[in-house]
């Protein structure tokens, strides 16, 4: 029997894929797409660019903006159900690489779902990507120039601050990026992670991306070694409950560094870091760049 | 009523339940496809009629929930049976197929997959690089159960006393590794880690379905045979021999079919827990300690068992999924301390 159903098997998915296929991106029907958006950076592109109400379901990193958490969701972008997807009646799919598994991105292809897969990188030409593909997917390409335009201005000007910064005092503030998990030992962002990469792009350097990769939990003497002026820490919106008095309860060492001493810790939204930087990420390297380098003590990520 | 009828009469019931709950599980799904529409796209395949249902409903029930289906029959009765074979073999009802080291050495090859692929396979062609976790799964499956058999196995034979500290000594070890691979893991890795360690017959293809048919079938059909052996191993290893055992190829056979079953279904579907462990008790609980009875039944109730953890798994948080192991532990666990609860006397 599985004999027989093979060969007509591959046939039918050939035939759908052809005629279902691409269809959605290749027509450009704009305006009545139904959406699945699976990653928080492609989700706050979608409704930045103004297609949020085409968006029907969305997975579990999307938290901004509000208005998603209404949604159906999608569980974890790497462990998409392709049944469960199917029922929503979506014509667009979209998410980034590390949308999986394999299997269930072809049976939804087969469908005649339109799939889009962004890469995903944390740099702000990532961004600049991820915008313009989706302005082209949504027909929305203006919507789009004018999105990439206001982050760019932001990046620069954050830039520009640690220029004229580094002009004077002949280098940058050493920031770190602090991750508290609920009692276990907090963990430090390296290289390679989107907390690494908003230090960045707010002009700080930090000084554990030369020591390691991905996340982790450094000894109180190493934290000391590194020295930061400026702690940054997953809170504000994503975690009301954290606030930097706490951090530095629950991580005493952090005391005796010199952003413990002068008191210059910071919270951001963790969210925007989790499935790809999106569209707020001009304004929270800008307002980062504003507290690390005319210290304006706590920016709020959520300014629009 | 004799054990014998009993016997006979749960092979029935449960010959007559497997299609029904494959039949449902063809039918459940987050898409509502009516029953009718169903047979006409089964008949329709199998070139039986000619009909005009919708593409869409057609190809979930072909490429999504079909595979599936039959992917969870085999990888439930396998790791059923293999679970079976294990406590028979071990005299032990608390010993599972992991209690060899199959599972935490697959669980390490996957985990090395997951965190080292990357640097692993650079050069691999892309096919090895989309299977290497499944690859790896299996080749530490099979590389930890044959270092357990080794360390057991003397000129005298195998000893299953030894075999049990060893098991217990590797899957120390791939838990070190595992605690190691851990550490060097970004935060994507570790949650692949956490989701294979939780399972899912989420993958499940038309080419997977049919390597596991491939492999595993046969598997379960020998291990079914191994009824009467089982029960002279029942008596003893000596007692055995005088009846004519040839034990320690017994033991090899056992051993290297239980490492294949587990390899393979691990690697295809993750780490699935308990269903080795608890479908065994159960039938053992209905009719006895007959493993002529026991093996078969063990396969078809896995098979059963894993398919309805599946139905709940896909439905419950529709549109998403939840982990089919984590389905089986909420139905294992509580039935395996219980059983601790009454056999605690005995253990201690």
């Amino acid at each position: 029997m599985k004999k027989t159903f093979k060969p007509l098997l591959a046939i039918l998915v050939a035939i759908s894929a052809v005629m279902g296929g691409n269809a959605a991106l290749a027509h450009g029907s704009h305006d009545n797409q139904r959406i699945v958006s699976a990653g928080n950076g492609v989700t706050e592109i979608i409704y930045a660019l103004g297609a949020g109400d085409q968006v029907i379901a969305v997975d579990q990193t999307s938290t901004w903006p509000p208005q998603v958490n209404q949604l159906p969701r999608l569980g974890y972008h790497k462990q998409l159900s392709a049944e469960g997807i199917l029922a929503l009646g979506p014509t667009l799919l979209i998410g980034t690489e590390d949308m999986g598994p394999t299997a269930t991105l072809t049976q939804l292809k087969s469908a005649g779902v339109a799939v889009a897969a962004l890469p995903l990188e944390h740099t702000a030409d990532s961004i600049e990507q991820q915008i313009k593909s989706l302005a082209g997917i949504l027909g929305k390409e203006e919507q789009g120039e004018a999105l990439w335009d206001d982050i760019e201005d932001s990046l620069d000007e954050a830039q520009a601050m640690a220029a004229a910064y580094q002009q004077q005092h002949d280098k940058n503030v050493p920031v770190l990026f602090v991750l508290t998990m609920g009692g276990r030992s907090p963990t430090i962002a390296g290289t390679g992670t989107a907390a690494n990469a908003i230090i960045g792009l707010a002009g700080g350097y930090n000084p554990a991306a030369e020591q390691f990769k991905g996340y982790k939990a450094l000894s109180n003497e190493a934290m000391l070694l590194l020295a930061p002026e400026v702690i940054i820490f997953p809170g504000s919106t994503s975690n009301p409950d954290m606030t930097p008095a706490k951090l530095l309860e629950q991580m005493p060492i952090l005391k005796q560094t010199p952003a413990g001493q002068n008191g210059r810790v910071v919270a951001i939204d963790g969210n925007m870091l989790l499935g790809g930087l999106g569209p707020r990420t001009g304004d929270v390297a800008l307002s980062l760049a504003k507290s690390f380098y005319l210290d304006q003590g706590n920016p709020s990520s959520n300014e629009s | 009523m004799s054990r014998n009828h009993q016997g006979a009469l749960l092979l029935t019931a449960l010959a007559i339940l497997l299609p029904v709950v494959v039949i449902v599980s063809i039918g459940v799904g987050a898409v509502p496809i009516p029953a009718g529409d169903i047979l006409t796209i089964l008949f329709d395949r199998l070139g039986l009629s000619d009909s005009t249902i919708s593409n869409q409903s057609a190809l979930i029930i072909e490429s999504i929930r079909l595979p599936r289906t039959l992917l969870g029959l085999i990888v439930g009765g396998s790791l059923a049976v293999a679970g079976a074979s294990m406590q028979g073999l071990f005299r032990n009802p608390l010993a599972d197929p992991s209690i060899v080291g199959v599972s935490s050495g697959a669980a390490l090859g996957a985990g090395i997959a997951i965190v080292l692929g990357g640097l692993l396979f650079a050069g691999a062609p892309s096919l090895v690089q989309s299977y290497s976790v499944s690859i790896l799964a299996f080749v530490g499956g099979v590389l930890s159960t044959w270092l357990v058999y080794k360390v057991g196995t003397t000129s005298n034979g195998t000893s299953v006393a030894t075999m049990l500290l060893a098991g217990v000594a590797i899957n120390a070890l791939a838990g070190a590794g595992m605690g190691m691979l851990n550490y060097v893991a970004d935060d994507t890795m570790l949650r692949n880690l956490t989701f294979w360690q939780m399972g899912s017959l989420g993958g499940a293809t038309w080419d997977l379905v049919i390597i596991c048919a491939t492999l595993l079938i046969p598997v379960v059909l020998i291990l079914g045979r191994y009824g009467l052996v089982l029960n002279a191993l029942l008596l003893g290893e000596s007692e055995a021999r005088h009846l004519g055992i040839d034990v320690q190829k017994v033991k090899l056979t056992l051993i290297f079919l239980t490492a294949l079953a587990v390899g393979v279904s691990v690697s295809v579907s993750g780490f699935i827990g308990f269903v080795g462990l608890v479908v065994p008790h159960l039938i053992r609980l209905a009719v006895g300690p007959d493993h002529r009875i026991l093996l078969p039944a063990s396969a078809m109730l896995g098979g059963i068992l894993l398919l309805v953890a599946d139905m709940l798994s896909r439905t419950i948080v529709a549109p998403a999924e939840l982990p089919i192991g984590i389905v089986t532990a909420l139905m294992g666990a509580p039935f395996f301390l219980s059983l601790l609860w009454q056999q605690r006397k005995r253990i201690v």
